[in-house]
């Protein structure tokens, strides 16, 4: 089973994905937040020993800056429809899907 | 409707990850805007081949599902270019080092550029051979420490971009790291220019080039790319003294004129078969 934690910013329609078997703690995606809406934490379960979690995901602004530039393909920025539904390429997929 | 978001696990070998990259490698920033690149252009997977030699930029097409190739060191381009040549109408792309591209696999890399064969080549330009312990490249800076050149690198090293012009290419762009977006518009329009394109991507490899310059981490490393580049827009405004030290980033030349490879020898298959069966109809 992937270890996924997801956030959702009530506030707004983004979700925010991030895949702690995919993220390796490198730190980039803390950096390039400009609202500093990201942290590193330890994470001794995990090969690099740390992994990121976000501080507040009311305060993402949708910039999809660490979506980006992230090497590892560990963070996602998503937005909902007015359904509720979160399409990723072709496929549509409810947001409790993701 | 929000617009659909990539699938990105759709481009990849899902089963494969996490990739052998050290965390925050620049390669993974490369292959992630590759990905969107190839998604915006609508590219069908299946039409599309990923090539490349030896290094640790050469490990790329293991991670993506499409038809790829992982040759000999140097060689990526002579593969590409076989593959190219059998079947010119799907989508040819190599992705190198900067050592695997231009010093072993430099003679290669001047004659595609030469032939202009409708190509993409994405050079990941780490300044070290990063995969066989930090020797330094024909990219290292002048003074720099690799493994090979403890006491500084006394060699200059390549202009990437006037090279590629030079020899001939005729899509020449430079990209870096730390602007993913401007990466993935540049890697965009190279793949679809049709003839021979070369984006040099500046990207950080700080555990074999990074640790022996005091920038032993990713984001170090990634600022230093970031403080040196500047794009090309803005760097036509500045001076010769503001541009000292600095690598301009952006489309750096495009010429749609000059044929195409695969384009003439087409040509020239039409016109020996018409000159032969012509022979064959007047019975001679
Ligand atoms: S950039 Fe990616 S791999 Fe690095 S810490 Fe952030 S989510 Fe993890
Ligand atoms: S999308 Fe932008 S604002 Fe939101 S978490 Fe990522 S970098 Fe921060
Ligand atoms: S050695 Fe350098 S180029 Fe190779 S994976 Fe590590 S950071 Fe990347």
């Amino acid at each position: 089973m992937s270890d996924i934690i997801r956030y959702e910013a009530k506030e707004k329609d983004i979700v925010i994905i991030i895949d702690r078997d995919l993220c390796k703690g490198c730190d980039i995606c803390v950096q390039v937040c400009k609202q500093d809406g990201l942290k590193l934490v330890d994470a001794p379960d995990k090969w690099e020993g740390a992994s990121v979690e976000m501080i507040n995901p009311e305060l993402c602004n949708f910039c999809k800056l660490c979506e980006i530039q992230c090497p590892d393909f560990a963070i996602r920025v998503l937005r909902k429809d007015e359904e509720g539904t979160i399409t990723i390429g072709k496929s549509k997929k409810t947001s409790a899907e993701q | 409707m929000a617009k659909a978001a990539i699938d990105y696990l759709y481009y990849l070998r899902a089963d494969k990850l996490p990739h052998m990259w050290c965390p925050g490698c620049g390669i993974g920033i490369v292959v992630k805007a590759m990905i969107g690149a190839i998604d915006d252009l609508g590219w069908d997977k299946n039409d599309i081949a990923v090539i490349s030699g030896i290094g640790c930029t050469s490990r790329a097409p293991g991670y993506l599902d499409m038809n790829t190739l992982h040759t000999t060191h140097g060689r990526a381009l002579t593969f590409a270019t076989g593959v190219k040549m059998a079947q010119s109408t799907k989508h040819v792309i190599v992705i190198s080092g900067d050592g695997d591209a231009t010093a072993i696999g430099g003679n290669h890399f001047i004659h595609a550029c030469r032939r202009n064969i409708d190509i993409t080549e994405i050079i990941v330009n780490n300044n070290i051979y990063g995969m066989t312990g930090g020797q330094f490249s024909p990219t290292t800076p002048y003074g720099a420490k690799a493994a090979t050149t403890p006491y500084g690198n006394i060699d200059p090293s390549f202009d990437l971009v006037e090279l590629a012009k030079g020899a001939g290419a005729t899509y020449v762009a430079r990209a870096s790291v730390d602007n993913g977006r401007m990466m993935q518009k540049l890697l965009r329009d190279g793949m679809e220019h049709h003839g021979f394109s070369v984006i040099e991507v500046l990207a950080n490899c700080h555990t074999q080039f990074g640790r022996r310059n005091k920038m032993s981490d990713a984001v170090t490393m990634i600022d230093w790319i970031a403080n040196r580049v500047v794009a090309k827009a803005k760097a036509d405004k500045m001076t010769l003294e503001e541009l000292e030290g600095k690598v301009i980033t952006g489309l750096m030349y495009q010429n749609k004129e000059r044929p195409e490879y695969t384009d003439e020898y087409d040509k020239l298959i039409e016109r020996v078969q018409a000159k032969t069966s012509a022979k064959a109809g007047s019975g001679k």
